[in-house]
């Protein structure tokens, strides 16, 4: 006969049935409020996310759902011996884990704050400013170009007798360590330069030194073996104080800095046309130190899998002193309103580029855009839609909506002028496979998003009718529709991803990436 | 962890970059909650618990229901595994301390080896981890650091940082322990020309 410990023996005969209704209820209450404590976090979990180019990885998280029909199934379906004491166990062990997932998430780290990266971009801006002073000539963005050019040369020409072309660029001890215990049967080759962004400017001795790190990847054979690498390398360059930057074209690729024939040089540093020893850093920025912060191997896996957004709530980093540049824009254009161009601008370039760049990116046209984009996005972009259709995947982005553009930074100098904004978008971002099945993101909620996109322009270039044109040459007006990889226009066999004739889009960085 | 805000990350990161300006030192600080899971307590508690409740069932004069013996017998064992779980005082009262101490140990040395501290082309990458809940502080240094500065000091300066626990502002202590690390690693590991930060400000540490 069972027994109640805590109760009279008489009542507890008279009202069995009650006490066990009562009992059962009880524990179910519990378990029901316990479930509803965990229930609304799962029923409301995101099941899009982020979508990082630059790591070609995201996550997604779900399945919640699962776990509250789970618990009302058993509930209704089994009887209370056995029912209640499997929800119990679900919901400890559910809450166990989530606990885990949390506990590790409790790291903090050294990492600056936004305070601090408002603080060194503010320094930063400063030292580009005092460069600009000392060298007129500097350009941030040729100077980008030419650490683009060197690095890519830098990595094809490793281990191979061409490597020597380069020697006028690189300091002795990149030189030594680059030249040693050189492995023959490796090379590297399919070169991509993600973003470079400048770290900082200093002075130390004779020189002035730039440093900047650079996102890449690169694939690297070893006796016939490839392995693709993500990257992300700060490399420092250096040139004697009093240097005034070449010109752009010698700037673009890698020329000799005295004569600016094509980098052709001996073993000792030697042009072979001009026959002068370039010294490294007399005459041109030379990289003075290498270092790998991060390493790892690229996977095609991780192409489907999504991330919760983040960075969309970061307030908008905005260049510190951007009323000075915005004053100095308006009269170099002799502008009559800045409000009026800045509309003007959003309307006509930032919006459109963005919408026709994403529609070519969803519909893996990519070389519709090539006239918008510089080399170094269409390369990056390319490589990633390769990486996808490899998989037989297509990142889709349906209902592309710009909520809001805000201005993040102008740069005006001798050459390029450049426009940084922040444009907040939504659109379904999911991806399909062969099938047209989707296998990430989501189909039906749509993904808020920012990014920050720059846009560069040669100074000069005025306001022409085809600037705005998205689908004919800036510099011929005939059909973009011949532009092939290289930017040059068939019609008038000119190059055109430098900016040279109306506004290109220079780069994408993600919110949570971007430091200014 | 509360104490550890966006006010004391600003000031920490200021305080290892005035650091690293006048030293030639990298420094990592890495703060955890807990550095092992320690399944073990709550489920061994867990057990226990249960087991002694189920004797008492058996064996006591009073006379139980089935559905009681199983029912409590069963909830006993994860009351007490959520309380032990959920609450950090009764999970660390059957700890001991040496085992809280190799626990700190190994986590900080797997951080040494993710986060790639080891990366630094002269080995003077330098990590702090500080982990609150066994109220422990591992300082790593790599070869180069290590060598560079004498043992006393090392052991100074680990004395010194251990003894933030006994604030009521870990986390301001902690600033204020790192402060006073700059002059000895200014004198030991001085600055070098041209010197750039050999690691990235967002370390893969999570392990």
């Amino acid at each position: 006969m069972r027994k109640y410990p805590f109760l009279n023996k008489k009542f507890i005969e008279n009202n069995k049935k009650t006490i066990k209704f009562l009992s059962y209820s009880v524990v179910i209450s519990v378990i029901f409020l316990i479930a509803f404590l965990f229930i609304p976090d799962l029923m409301y979990s995101r099941p899009g996310g982020g979508h990082s180019y630059s790591s070609g990885s995201s996550g997604n998280s779900g399945g919640g759902d699962g776990i509250a029909n789970l618990i009302i199934w058993i509930l209704l379906s089994l009887s209370p011996e056995i029912s209640i004491p499997l929800v119990i166990l679900i919901i400890v062990v559910y809450y166990y884990k989530n606990k885990r997932k949390s506990g590790s998430k409790q790291t903090i780290s050294s990492s600056p704050t936004y305070q601090n990266k408002s603080n060194e971009y503010q320094r930063a801006e400063n030292q580009i400013d005092n460069l600009k002073n000392s060298d007129p000539n500097f350009s941030k963005t040729l100077f980008l170009d030419f650490v683009s050019s060197l690095y890519n040369k830098y990595y094809t020409y490793f281990g191979k007798s061409e490597f020597k072309n380069i020697k006028p660029f690189l300091f002795k001890n990149i030189w030594d360590n680059s030249t040693k215990n050189i492995n023959q049967q490796s090379s590297i080759n399919e070169i991509v330069i993600g973003n470079i962004n400048i770290i900082s400017v200093f002075e130390g001795g004779d020189y002035t030194s730039i440093a900047v790190d650079i996102k890449s990847n690169y694939t690297k054979s070893i006796a016939g073996k490839s392995t693709r690498h993500i990257l992300t390398e700060r490399w420092q360059f250096s040139r004697k104080k009093g240097i005034f930057s070449l010109e752009p074209d010698s700037m673009r690729d890698l020329k000799c800095p005295n004569c600016g024939a094509a980098s052709n040089f001996t073993d000792a540093g030697k042009c072979e046309y001009c026959e002068t020893f370039i010294e490294a850093g007399t005459m041109q920025w030379s990289v003075n130190n290498i270092s790998i912060l991060a390493q790892e191997t690229f996977s095609t896996k991780g192409l489907a899998h999504y991330e919760q957004e983040i960075g969309t709530d970061y307030p908008t980093i905005i260049q510190p002193a951007i009323g000075n540049y915005i004053a100095k824009f308006t009269s170099n254009h002799n502008l009559v309103n800045w409000d009026t161009f800045w509309t003007d601008f959003t309307d006509n370039i930032a919006v459109n580029y963005f919408t026709e760049i994403y529609k070519a990116w969803s519909s893996k046209q990519w070389n519709n855009i090539r006239h918008l984009v510089s080399d170094r996005l269409y390369e990056s972009y390319s490589f990633w839609l390769s990486a996808y259709q490899k998989e037989n995947l297509t990142n889709k982005l349906d209902n592309i909506q710009i909520k809001r553009i805000d201005m993040s930074a102008i740069d005006v100098d001798k050459f390029y002028e450049s426009f940084t904004v922040r444009i907040y978008a939504s659109c379904m971002d999911y991806v399909v496979n062969k099938e047209g099945k989707v296998i990430g993101g989501s189909k039906k909620n749509p993904r808020l998003f920012s990014e920050y996109w720059t846009f560069i322009r040669r100074t000069g270039v005025e306001n022409k009718k085809q600037e705005f044109s998205l689908h004919n040459c800036p510099n011929c007006g005939a059909p973009a529709d011949k532009m092939g990889q290289a930017a040059v226009c068939e019609y008038c066999n000119t190059k055109i991803s430098n900016g040279d004739f109306s506004w290109i889009l220079a780069s994408i960085v993600q919110d949570e990436e971007y430091t200014g | 962890m509360k104490q550890f805000n966006e006010d004391f990350r600003t000031k920490l990161y200021e305080t290892i970059e005035d650091i690293e300006n006048n030293s030639f030192i990298e420094i990592v600080v890495i703060i955890k909650a807990q550095s092992d899971k320690y399944k073990d307590i709550p489920l061994l508690a867990g057990i226990i618990f249960s087991f002694l409740l189920y004797t008492f069932f058996m064996f006591s004069p009073l006379e139980f229901g089935v559905y009681s013996i199983y029912a409590f017998t069963i909830l006993s064992f994860f009351a007490v595994f959520g309380l032990f779980a959920s609450v950090p005082f009764l999970h660390a009262l059957l700890i001991k301390k040496s085992r809280k101490v190799k626990a700190v140990e190994i986590a900080a040395r797997a951080t040494f080896q993710k986060g790639g501290i080891r990366f630094t082309n002269n080995r003077i990458g330098t990590l702090i981890y500080l982990s609150e809940f066994e109220k422990q502080i591992y300082i790593l240094p790599d070869r180069g650091a290590k060598t560079s500065v004498p043992e006393e000091e090392w052991e100074n300066i680990n004395e010194n940082f251990n003894a933030v626990f006994k604030s009521n502002n870990i986390a301001d202590e902690l600033v204020v322990q790192l402060e006073k690390c700059k002059d000895i690693f200014s004198k030991y590991i001085p600055p070098v020309e041209n010197d750039i930060n050999e690691l990235p400000d967002d370390l893969d540490v999570n392990l």
